[in-house]
């Protein structure tokens, strides 16, 4: 872990020289989010969250909500802390040791970090995909059906056979595979792979769905089938996307939020921040002056 | 490096350009030769050990085979109640105290005549094993109908004319008579010329337990003991090993205690197992008061010597789960246990299994410390449970290595080559799980 936060700084050394040297902006420590970071209709609101790996803080007073149904992308260079904040939603920092969250993240009003909520329930909740796909050794349907099965949402075999259908299907994944549910999910492709992780999630019925950098191994061809599942997803639930490719942020998303070294620095309408953002740093990290 | 630089100076010197390609195809020799060499390093060390190995088994099985089989001798039996001493063939008491010993002296008196004196008599007595009368007894036990009657009957020999049978050329040369007389010797090429002399299988060695007559020692009491002590072994370490494996690997928080206790736990790795037996001594047999040469103690000392090895390797296979399957599952809900039970523990299980394995392996072959703990003891009867004294395969072979009759020397042999065999299987076992297992995609 420490190797990482090491990597990490020589990374944010690098860009602010690199940054200083363009003259985009003199001091990084001043910076105040810009744009509309705050909606009405919250389903997950945090407020002046601040991360700490040991004695490296991360994520710096960040605020930000997430409204119910809406697809919020977060971009930035790496390093920039999107994932680590994406990671605080539904408390996957926890299994790092020296990981430690301030502030206030509340879903549905409800504090997420309140040391008596019970991160099982939370993450029903809160589900996620992940940047590598990583469906369980197990046959497709014990895949899907794990969640269901750990929670013990279902007491008969035909609704969890339903479950997993629906899921299958909604993760566009169903007409592929349908003949062949005990087969091993790690013998499908990438693409496949990640949708069926995706399936895996939504079969619990979570509320808003965490994805980090989802598309970052697969083909365009794959990626596509992914972003259009997105866009029919975000019907149902509520997205928090992280991602390193602009196009893709375009694509799928409501509203963009740029992350640099730790610092929200713009939130604003999709539409906006590509076309024609607030904040000089946003700027030249769209228009690909670094990043 | 010296060379090469001397060469571009003097082709530069000499006004023309070094060609790359010259300087590569200059070195190439070099390099395939040190790449030739490199090899031959390799694949000399393994010539050596194989030859090792050749020369191990070729010694082991060249002594040891000859103890698969036994000399039997062919006496004339007179099986009549009064040969017997007997008065009523239908009482079991007397059948089973009869004068089995007797009537087989008698066959062998009836067949020398010529013999006279006490001492000469009685080395004629021990051409057949001492144990040869409970063969007959047991016969006639199975069936009475044989009282009355003048029976052949094949009998052990002794382990002395054993010796000789087996060392005897076909024309009667080149054998071993060690503490033979002229005159014994001379008994037995009667007896062969007679057909009264051959060799069978030797099942004694595989149903007997020890026995200070080499041709009614056999191995079963060693490898039961053995294996109660391996059972009692691999129920202890392997759960104990593994709930420590995880617990360390999974919820014990980095700090200077776990790492004492990682060091501590390698270093036990590396402790001599003789140590392990004097802990055993004086923690179970001195402190808590145990029988010694018990498979249980037995066991316990083991359990306390592959811990080390069953935790390393399991720490090792938990490790090797990709972390990406940990937050898979975590991501979706799953409580730590749920994680562990499912994911990791099925996903390590092959490292798990087979460094528990490789542990019991490793036990079974152990003797130091069971000698501390009385394992070493001269134990006949064959143990039939784990608070039986006991001896086992190593253990049993360290004493007969001791003994100073000639058959024992084969016997050790193949015993070893029996241990060898439970080794290799045992391996083969780890193999085979580690593929099975992994195969589940």
């Amino acid at each position: 872990m420490e190797a990482i936060a090491e990597k990490k700084t020589d990374i944010t050394e690098n860009r602010e020289i690199e940054v200083t040297g363009e003259s985009v902006i003199k001091d990084v420590e001043s910076i105040e989010t810009v744009g509309l970071p705050f909606v009405d209709n919250a389903k997950m609101s945090m407020r002046d969250v601040n991360v700490f790996y040991g004695d490296k803080q991360a994520i710096f007073n960040v605020g930000l909500d997430i409204g119910k149904h809406e697809v919020v992308a977060m971009i930035g260079p790496s390093g920039c802390g999107k994932s680590t904040f994406l990671r605080c939603l539904n408390r996957m920092n926890d299994t790092i040791d020296i990981c430690r969250v301030d502030g206030s993240l509340q879903l549905e009003g409800q504090d997420i970090y309140d040391p008596k909520l019970d991160v099982v329930p939370l993450r029903a909740r809160v589900g996620m995909v992940f940047q590598k796909p990583n469906p369980f050794p197990k046959s497709i349907y014990d895949n899907v059906a794990y969640g269901p099965r750990v929670h013990g949402l279902v007491s008969r075999r035909s609704e969890l056979d339903e479950i997993v259908e629906t899921s299958l299907q909604k993760a566009g994944l169903w007409e592929e595979v349908k003949d062949r549910l005990q087969a091993p999910g790690t013998g499908l492709s990438g693409g496949q792979q990640q949708r069926l992780c995706i399936a895996r999630t939504i079969a619990v019925s979570p509320e808003v769905i965490l994805m980090d950098e989802p598309c970052s191994a697969l083909d365009p061809i794959a990626t596509a089938k992914i972003e259009e599942l997105i866009a029919e997803l975000s019907e149902n639930f509520t997205i928090a996307i992280v991602t390193h490719s602009m196009q893709q942020a375009a694509r799928v998303s409501n509203r963009t939020a740029y992350f640099h070294l730790g610092k929200l620095i713009e939130v604003n309408d999709t539409e906006k921040v590509f076309t024609n953002p607030d904040h000089d740093l946003t700027e030249a990290y769209i228009t690909g002056r670094f990043g | 490096m010296n060379k090469d630089q001397e060469q571009i100076m003097t082709t530069e010197t000499s006004g023309q350009k070094p060609n790359t390609i010259d300087l590569v195809n200059k070195n190439l020799a070099k390099r395939y030769r040190a790449e030739k060499r490199f090899r031959f390093y390799g694949l000399a060390s393994i010539a050596f050990g194989v030859l090792c190995l050749v020369f191990l088994f070729t010694d082991i099985i060249g002594k040891g085979h000859s103890a698969f089989l036994q000399t039997y001798v062919k006496l004339n039996v007179d099986l009549s109640a009064e040969a017997l001493d007997i008065s009523d063939i239908n009482d079991p008491n007397q059948l089973a105290g009869a004068n089995y010993q007797g009537v087989l002296k008698a066959a062998l008196r009836e067949r020398f005549p010529e013999v006279s004196g006490r001492r000469t008599k009685r080395k004629l007595y021990g051409t057949v094993s001492n144990g040869a009368g409970f063969e007959v007894r047991q016969m006639v036990e199975a069936d009475p109908s044989l009282i009355g009657q003048k029976i052949d009957v094949w009998v052990h020999a002794d382990d002395d004319i054993d010796t000789y049978y087996k060392s005897r050329a076909a024309d009667g040369s080149g054998a071993y008579t060690g503490r033979m007389s002229e005159q014994q010797i001379g008994w037995i090429e009667a007896l062969i010329a007679d057909g009264a002399i051959e060799k069978r299988f030797n099942t004694t060695f595989f149903n007997a337990g020890d026995s200070r007559e080499p041709e009614q020692a056999g191995i079963r009491g060693a490898i039961v003991g053995s294996l109660l002590t391996l059972l009692v072994t691999l129920a202890l370490s392997f759960p104990i090993g593994v709930a420590a494996a995880v617990y360390l690997e999974e919820y014990a928080k980095k700090n200077k205690f776990t790492e004492f206790i990682e060091v501590n736990i390698n270093n036990l790795a590396a402790v001599p197992s003789i140590i392990f037996g004097l802990l055993g001594l004086a923690i179970f047999i001195n402190f808590f008061e145990m029988p010694r040469s018990i498979p249980l103690v037995g066991g316990f000392v083991l359990t306390l010597m592959t811990l080390p090895t069953i935790i390393i390797s399991s720490r090792a296979a938990i490790k090797a789960v990709p972390p990406s399957i940990r937050e898979a599952a975590l991501g979706i809900g799953a409580s730590k246990m749920q994680v562990i039970l499912h994911h990791v523990l099925p996903l390590a299980m092959p490292g798990m299994l087979t460094g528990a394995i490789i542990g019991m392996a490793q036990a079974l072959g152990e003797t130091a410390p069971l000698l501390m703990i009385g394992m070493v003891a001269f134990i006949v009867d064959v143990p039939g449970g784990i608070a039986d004294p006991a001896t086992v395969l190593p253990v049993q072979i360290f004493l007969w290595s001791d003994s100073p009759e000639r058959a024992f020397v084969e016997r050790t042999s193949a015993a070893i080559m029996v241990l060898l065999a439970f080794l290799i299987t045992m391996n083969a076992l780890a193999v085979w799980l580690r593929k099975r297992l992994e195969r589940r995609w």
